[in-house]
């Protein structure tokens, strides 16, 4: 055999090894994701009758509670529903490092979508004692994005809004500006540090002084990741500390 | 429509069935509920409730298939159907897909059943109004 053929023989041989590999890897990746999967339904199933049970209790279903009681189901309430978002968040991150995400484009009236948000998460922030309003234009705002994805983007938007303000309001603000529409979360919370900012729409990034606040650091992260395939851009403006912030996300009309 | 509007909430697990429908019914509505997709169906017979929270996974048949036999019943074939699951996003991901799915189930929405229970109750009332 010529050192030529060898030579071949031996590229064939690392070839067959990298195939086989290759295959391993995709099995233990299928494996993960199915792991995840089942998972969500195994685990998200309990948490789901948890929270439940202590939205009853503190809603006063099984008897009067009294104020500290209340708070203590709020609570339990706000962090089994982290573990759901953080399962939620953790498929989600999978599906988009497979490029198994899919959006399905359609025209959707994106004011009717963020008014709908803050509707639903008003009871939330109110259960914080947190004003939440929403402006926006009477008629509709027509976008062509994927209806699901952008209202997950503005529903982390106002999740966060809540969690990170202990007291004052939260405004929501839906308007057009040219070509784009454009979409505020104003807080009157914790505020930014300006050297946080740069950061926070990277994976497992959260600001150190918010360690003892419910929270997985992917969220912003999917967000990000969401509005961008929408041609569309995220960002935040805080003037510091204790000053509140401001998220916006401006997307095309036709993206 | 019932008054007030009734609603079948289908699940195999009594617990949720039990929030579920002690929400709905402090919520303004009636509830009735069924433990699996045999006992879904007979109530949606039985009942004619003006909409059905319906669990997808359920031991022994699922509730796309209680969903298919209601659809295909005359005297049921119009009661709107919502699928409760653990899943945030249950269905096809392209647009095609999930119109043939969502059509062939005769499905109207969905809730995350591990959610908050307000807006399953906002989106129940959604539904209803729907024409």
């Amino acid at each position: 055999m010529s050192e030529l053929d060898e030579e071949k023989e031996d590229l064939k041989k690392i070839n067959k090894k990298l195939r086989e590999e290759k295959e391993k890897l995709e099995e233990a990746n299928h494996f993960k994701m199915h792991l995840l999967s089942l998972t969500s339904h195994q685990v998200k199933t309990p948490l789901g009758i948890i929270r439940g049970y202590a939205t009853l209790l503190r809603e006063g279903f099984y008897g009067q509670m009294a104020d500290q009681q209340k708070e203590i189901l709020s609570k339990m309430e706000f962090q089994t529903e982290d573990v759901v978002n953080l399962i939620d968040n953790l498929i989600d991150l999978r599906k988009v490092e497979e490029g198994r995400i899919q959006y399905q484009m359609d025209r959707c009236d994106f004011a009717q979508l963020a008014r709908q948000a803050a509707e639903e998460m008003g009871h939330m922030a109110m259960s914080k004692g947190l004003n939440l309003s929403f402006s926006g234009p009477a008629g509709k705002v027509m976008i062509y994005g994927d209806e699901q994805k952008l209202r997950h983007v503005i529903q982390n938007l106002i999740d966060n809004a809540v969690k990170y303000t202990e007291k004052g309001s939260i405004a929501v603000k839906v308007w057009e500006k040219g070509k784009e529409v454009m979409l505020s979360v104003t807080d009157s919370g914790f505020g930014i540090p300006r050297k946080v900012i740069p950061l926070l729409f990277e994976e497992f990034v959260r600001d150190e002084r918010l360690k003892k606040i419910r929270g997985s650091g992917m969220g912003l992260h999917i967000a990000k990741i969401f509005v961008e395939e929408h041609h569309g851009k995220i960002w935040v403006e805080s003037d510091g500390e204790g000053k509140g912030s401001t998220f916006y996300v401006s997307l095309p009309e036709e993206a | 429509m019932h008054t007030p509007p009734l609603i079948l909430v289908v699940d195999d697990e009594k617990d949720l069935l039990e929030i579920a429908s002690l929400k709905l019914q402090a919520s303004g509505f009636a509830a009735a509920v069924a433990y699996n997709a045999r006992e879904a169906v007979d109530a949606a017979r039985k009942l004619h409730p003006d909409l059905i929270l319906m669990d997808i996974r359920m031991p022994g048949e699922s509730g796309t298939d209680a969903a298919l036999e209601i659809k295909q019943m005359p005297e049921t074939k119009d009661i709107k159907i919502v699928f409760l699951s653990s899943l945030k996003d249950p269905w096809p991901a392209t647009k095609g897909a999930r119109d043939d799915v969502t059509k062939a189930i005769g499905m109207e929405d969905f809730i995350d059943k591990t959610g908050d229970l307000n807006v399953m109750v906002a989106k129940v009332r959604e539904v209803l109004a729907r024409p």
